[in-house]
């Protein structure tokens, strides 16, 4: 059995999540589960794992070896990722990375959207994810 | 007149900037302010990334003997 480990993020926008989980630069979750109320992990034996989350991503959308991956919310709104050993080999710190940039620009878009702000472009440039916004007037 | 704030985020490190472009006037600045302040979370969630990099998931399961 794969030993679960709790990796403590800052993320607090579940909207923002899901579109980062769902796309982003490493690998993407387009099918994912958003509950309520936390439910329990499912583990590779589909043994259920006394992990709870309330974003889980279940193992067949990650592959046929895999636990269910969670992402839990705290009290204070923040999301903790809940990722097996075994699946910590692909959703590394490499993966997370990538997700928290995706969340970094959907934070932003949504941010600008509801300043008013006017969506110009998107592109990838250098390496960099760079998104264009203009205000009109003053 | 037309401002342009444009936001940038590095793929690999996920850390990011915001930069503006021609804004003037208070009622410009005020927006910009507001757009780095909801930015607040973001510059949380990539001084993370840092913490994340480093070996945090593997002093974890060391710490619980896994």
């Amino acid at each position: 059995m794969s030993a679960y480990a709790p990796v403590k993020t800052e993320f607090n926008d579940k909207e923002c999540l899901l579109a980062a989980l769902a796309d982003n630069e490493v690998r993407s979750y387009k099918n994912v589960e958003v509950h309520e109320k936390p439910v329990n992990l499912v583990g590779y034996h589909g043994d259920m794992r006394q992990q709870v989350a309330e974003i889980v991503i279940r193992r067949k959308e990650i592959g046929s070896a895999s636990n269910d991956i969670g992402f839990a919310q705290g009290e204070d709104g923040t999301y903790t990722a809940i990722i097996s050993d075994y699946d910590s080999h692909q959703h590394n710190g490499r993966w997370m990375t990538a997700v928290k940039a995706s969340y970094a620009t959907k934070r932003f878009e949504k941010s600008a959207q509801e300043q008013g702000l006017k969506f110009l472009s998107r592109e990838k440039v250098n390496g960099k994810m760079v998104t264009k916004y203009l205000k009109q007037g003053a | 007149m037309a401002k342009i704030v444009t936001f940038e985020v590095d793929l690999a490190t996920a850390e990011s900037k915001i930069s503006t472009n021609g804004f003037q006037g208070k009622g410009c600045e005020a927006i910009v302010k507001k757009v780095l302040a909801d930015q607040g979370d973001t510059t949380s969630a990539i001084s993370h990334t840092r913490e994340y990099n480093a070996p945090t998931l593997t002093s974890n399961r060391l710490n619980q003997g896994k």
